[in-house]
């Protein structure tokens, strides 16, 4: 029985890795809405996103893929308390987190 | 691991994120347990309208209806279930609100597995954290700790005739916590202000309850050098407590019945009568009906107690409160002696659940304690509480287990004193180190353990 559950569970992380192409493209969607000038739209879609990778990544072994989507979360939640411009900290971090699924 | 049953827990995940709930989904199911699945609250309500989910754990961040408005919801619906929740660390602060809304626990993303097993146990264990609706009750109801319905129905009658002013008869077991309900019972009427005062008719000589009772003027008996007002006197106002009224000689019913028709009392040795206005509380152990068929406790006073009757259950018939009041009894013990909180295995815990404690809350309070101060490493296991039990009920240990216990008790106490300095354990109890590690091993003792205690 518990090498069934070793095999569940190693399917499942194959099937989460394969879902990197797919979360890229969700990140690069809501971050595409920004540069239309979605702000509100394109900020919650990123949060979002960074979110749901933040909760799941280090469950499934990638640390560093939570770490570096909490901090594209946080940087979305700074930018939307702030009106004036785009937290420019945020285009750092979506980077990085894009980076980090390409080479996963 | 599971523990408490035989039978497969049903769990509810609820996550609007696949990836999450198929791997917290695996990790529940290697920990037996049977798992539902749904991605948002509306498919959770639904699923739990058609099983009998033991515990939901739930996101708290969902479109739609998020997590806090579930727990509402499934509160109202089903007020005994457990919710765990579990949120990011950008919602820190809401899940710390659930935790006054009756989350029975919470659980930060990234999910560990181990923190997850521990969770689910827990909160089948130990229920829901009932959240605080009785903040209009006084300190003892507070007290009186309990998530069973039978008490917290006891509690609502407690709430309500509190505010009358009739004579109330509690019955109950021996350590079921009757002092407590009647004081409770004080604090919810508007005599809340005014004294309680608690005495236990069996504890005294006839002589000596009577002035106690009523009071006595100077020279009323030898000895009286001088007079006293008596307890009735004393909680005027207020409410007097007479626990094990079936133990009160028949010469004082006749003067308590007196007092009750006329509401004043007269001292020993006075031919005054003073006005008193106190309501009283009687409880009692004994089987009323039989002392009034032997005539060994008069029927006018009987009814005149039994205005209202309270039936304080004892602890076997109120299972789900046990483990509640073990945690408490636990964090009040390593609040005094300022060590780490100890807990009990599940096997220790389910022989906890399962005893039929005759000697109700007061008897599960020894088990604890006892368990909890041989124990010598933080999880108390099976064995101990199984000799606990044994020595409560009575069972006369060999001489030879007797000392081996005592031996065993007094090296970790001696253990814990010195932080696991065998050399100042040894040297204070006056044995070389070899004779001391020999008792070490006896007893099967680890001084490193006591090291960082």
């Amino acid at each position: 029985m518990a090498g069934s559950i070793e095999d569940k569970l190693a399917l499942l992380k194959q099937r989460y890795t394969s879902t990197f192409p797919t979360k890229l493209a969700e990140l690069e969607e809501a971050k595409a809405l920004l540069d239309n000038g979605d702000r509100q739209g394109g900020l919650e879609k990123l949060r979002h996103h960074a979110h749901k990778l933040a909760g799941s990544g280090a469950s499934y072994g990638f640390l560093d893929l939570s770490a570096q989507a909490r901090k594209l979360e946080r940087a979305s939640l700074d930018s939307q308390g702030n009106d004036d411009s785009l937290n420019e900290s945020l285009f750092i971090e979506y980077n990085n987190l894009l980076l980090l699924l390409n080479v996963k | 691991m599971k523990g408490v049953s035989q039978v497969s827990e049903r769990v509810l995940l609820v996550d609007d994120d696949r990836d999450v709930l198929d791997l917290l989904g695996i990790w529940l199911e290697a920990d037996g347990y049977v798992v539902d699945k749904a991605e948002n609250g509306d498919q959770a309500l639904e699923q739990l309208s058609v099983d009998n989910t033991d515990v939901v754990i739930t996101d708290l961040a969902m479109p739609g209806m998020d997590g806090l408005a579930l727990l509402d919801r499934i509160t109202n619906l089903y007020p005994r279930l457990p919710v765990i929740m579990i949120s990011g660390r950008a919602q820190i602060n809401d899940a710390l609100a659930a935790t006054n809304r009756g989350v029975a626990s919470f659980l930060t993303k990234p999910v560990q597995e181990s923190a997850l097993s521990e969770s689910v146990n827990n909160a089948l264990r130990i229920g829901v954290l009932e959240p605080t609706n009785d903040a209009d009750m006084g300190d003892a109801a507070k007290a009186i700790l309990h998530r069973s319905s039978i008490m917290r129905s006891l509690l609502q009658q407690v709430r309500r005739v509190g505010a009358g002013r009739s004579t109330v008869m509690i019955f109950g077991e021996t350590g079921s916590g009757k002092e407590l309900l009647a004081q409770a019972l004080h604090e919810a009427s508007p005599r809340s202000d005014q004294p309680f005062i608690a005495v236990n008719c069996a504890a005294l000589p006839e002589q000596l309850l009577e002035s106690e009772l009523f009071g006595h003027v100077k020279g009323a008996f030898t000895g009286a050098m001088t007079a006293s007002e008596g307890l009735f006197r004393a909680a005027d106002g207020g409410t007097l407590f007479l626990d094990e009224v079936g133990d009160m000689p028949l010469a004082l019913q006749v003067r308590l019945l007196r007092v009750l028709q006329e509401s004043v009392v007269r001292p020993v040795g006075s031919t005054k009568d003073i006005p008193i206005n106190v309501r009283v509380v009687t409880a009692t152990h004994r089987d009323l009906d039989e002392m009034l068929a032997e005539g060994a406790f008069r029927e006018d006073l009987y009814y005149r107690l039994n205005v209202i009757p309270l039936h304080l259950p004892a602890l076997k018939e109120r299972r789900e409160d046990i483990l509640l009041l073990v945690e408490h009894f636990l964090g009040d013990l390593a609040e005094e002696t300022g060590e780490k909180k100890r807990k009990f295995s599940p096997e220790a815990a389910d022989m906890l659940l399962r005893s039929n404690w005759p000697g109700n809350v007061r008897q599960l309070a020894n088990v604890v304690e006892q368990c909890a101060v041989l124990s010598n490493s933080n999880v108390i296991p099976v064995c101990m509480v199984e000799n606990a039990l044994k020595r409560d009920k009575g069972q006369m240990q060999t001489l030879e287990e007797a000392v081996k216990e005592f031996e065993r008790g007094y090296m970790v106490r001696l253990l814990r004193m010195v932080q696991g300095n065998v050399t100042k354990a040894a040297n204070i109890a006056g044995r070389n180190r070899t004779d001391f590690y020999n008792l070490l091993n006896r007893h099967n003792l680890d001084a490193k353990k006591f090291r960082h205690e």
